[in-house]
């Protein structure tokens, strides 16, 4: 079962400053967002430019929306990583980045939700070393077209695909 | 399942708690004894009303399923409608009873006979009988009558809190309004030696029990106390385990052992669905997580929230609602997001979110 349709980056956006600036990260399933797509499918780049000159085959990109500089990332997993660029503090090793195309079997995974999950990262709930974030996990309302906190049996999926690969989490 | 008993089957009674309603003393002259004709009469009649006695038990199961599943409260339920048998032979034990008259039984036999719905409601550890018992009482009205709550231990070792409840809640389906149904709470290990002592004294068959099925059977008794006594200490060293612990707590049921070491004390309310709003709002979710959220003072918090925003008074708002509200300022958008968009019922806990983030 698929999502009726895919995320764009300008839903990318929404979703991470749907609250101001409380969260940092937004994490999607790179499979479900459309310019991600056309990359790994097609080679077509769009408006996303690469970050990383010397490899150019990771997937890490930078875009440009309403004056704000973002950069994207996509793991090795799947999960795709959105940031501002400047305020971003939860960085992939490089290494840790998808190259080329897409894994099938990681596409094959990313596909069951049937749903478009988000899972937002913040501030931590304390000063203490390691204290717990706050987030949100979201799922784009496609009869709405706006995010909502989503709280459905999916939850638990995105959320432990999304701490697998936050360095914060480590 | 066997018979469910009534409180007048278990003999005098040391009851723990106040009984929530009187029974009007009546100034009729003793009534005669039933007649063997009027017990057919009345067990025929009972046949012909049996499917909404069914149905009632069946109602209050399913709902007090939901309702346990909701605070995350492990339990076994069951239900039935009393045997046609049982209620025969019970009519005959009680033929003298004032209270079983002729009239009455004719007028509005569950009223007189008030276990004919029955369901059962057996929890693990014994620490969650009261509060599945105060969830009995959330979830239903209690019927007004005389000890339409009782918290029973007796001398004779039986254990359980027994409810009346009567279904008259809108969405009670037309053909089901008005029944009353007894609900017995009790610990799976008062269980075993309820129902054993049940079998041995009111189905004696004309055997009474010898001195060495007396001992055997306070054997039973000492065993299934002691039992209880293992399974609390059980649940309270996985709560310290779990409160101890960084690992994430991935279950409602940890929530609440989590949140019971946090407070000391058992916690009221739906778990289950604070414990997605927790899922959904903190990561990882751990019982140091909640120490950051300082649970105490949030509690006091929200019971401050409460009486000022929704003019609650204390003891009418659960601990997941007093919680939940204090984490208001934290929390309040995510929260009413999410509880905007639970279906089902609505619920107090939904009521406050939509009510205090508004």
């Amino acid at each position: 079962m698929t999502a009726s349709r895919l995320l764009t980056l300008t839903e990318l956006v929404e979703g991470l400053e749907r609250d101001g600036e409380e969260y940092f990260v937004l994490d999607v399933f790179a499979w479900h967002v459309q310019e991600l797509r056309d990359v790994f499918e097609h080679g077509r780049l769009g408006e996303l430019q690469r970050l990383d000159l010397e490899q150019p085959d990771r997937a890490w990109f930078g875009f440009r929306r309403n004056g704000t500089d973002y950069q994207i990332k996509v793991h090795r997993s799947g999960m795709a990583q959105i940031t501002r660029r400047a305020a971003g503090r939860l960085e992939l090793a490089s290494d840790q980045l998808a190259q080329g195309r897409l894994d099938p079997e990681v596409v094959r995974q990313t596909e069951f939700p049937g749903m478009l999950l988000g899972f937002l990262i913040g501030e931590p709930l304390s000063a203490a070393p390691h204290a717990s974030r706050h987030v949100l996990t979201m799922r784009y309302n496609e009869d709405e077209n706006r995010w909502r906190a989503y709280d459905g049996p999916q939850a638990v999926w995105i959320r432990n695909h999304a701490l697998k690969i936050e360095p914060a989490f480590a | 399942m066997s018979e469910f008993r009534t409180y007048s089957d278990l003999g005098p009674a040391r009851c723990q708690r106040a009984v929530l309603a009187f029974r009007p003393m009546s100034t009729d002259p003793a009534p005669a004894s039933l007649t063997e004709a009027q017990i057919e009469q009345i067990v025929q009649r009972y046949r012909l009303e049996m499917a909404r006695y069914d149905g009632a038990a069946r109602f209050v199961e399913q709902r007090l399923r939901r309702e346990l599943r909701e605070a995350a409260i492990p339990a076994l339920l069951s239900s039935r409608a009393k045997h046609p048998a049982d209620v025969l032979d019970k009519l005959r034990r009680r033929a003298d009873d004032g209270r079983y008259r002729h009239e009455a039984l004719l007028a509005n036999m569950n009223h007189v006979m008030t276990d004919v719905a029955g369901c059962r409601l057996i929890v693990y550890d014994p620490r969650q009988e009261s509060a599945a018992a105060d969830i009995v009482r959330r979830t239903f009205s209690l019927w007004q009558a005389a000890r339409s709550y009782e918290v029973l231990d007796k001398d004779s070792g039986y254990r359980a809190t027994h409810l009346l409840v009567i279904l008259d809640a809108p969405e009670v389906d037309l053909a089901l309004l008005s029944t009353v149904c007894e609900v017995q709470v009790t610990s799976i290990a008062c269980h075993v030696f309820n129902e054993l002592s049940h079998d041995i004294d009111y189905k004696r068959k004309d055997v009474s029990p010898s001195g060495d099925v007396q001992r055997q059977l306070r054997d039973v008794l000492n065993a299934t106390r002691r039992l209880d006594d293992v399974v609390a200490r059980l649940a309270s060293s996985r709560a310290r385990e779990i409160e101890s612990s960084k690992r994430m707590l991935e279950t409602s049921e940890a929530l609440r052992f989590a949140l019971e070491q946090a407070i000391d004390r058992p916690l009221r309310g739906e778990i289950e669905k604070l414990h997605r709003l927790l899922s959904v709002a903190v990561a990882p979710l751990t019982a140091h997580s909640l120490a950051e959220l300082d649970v105490h003072a949030a509690l006091v918090r929200g019971h401050q929230v409460a009486r000022n925003l929704l003019r609650a008074e204390n003891d009418n708002v659960d601990d997941v609602v007093a919680l939940v509200l204090g984490l208001v300022t934290k929390f309040g958008k995510k929260f009413r997001d999410l509880a905007s968009q639970w279906r089902g019922p609505s619920t107090a806990l939904k009521r406050a979110i939509l009510e205090v983030t508004r």
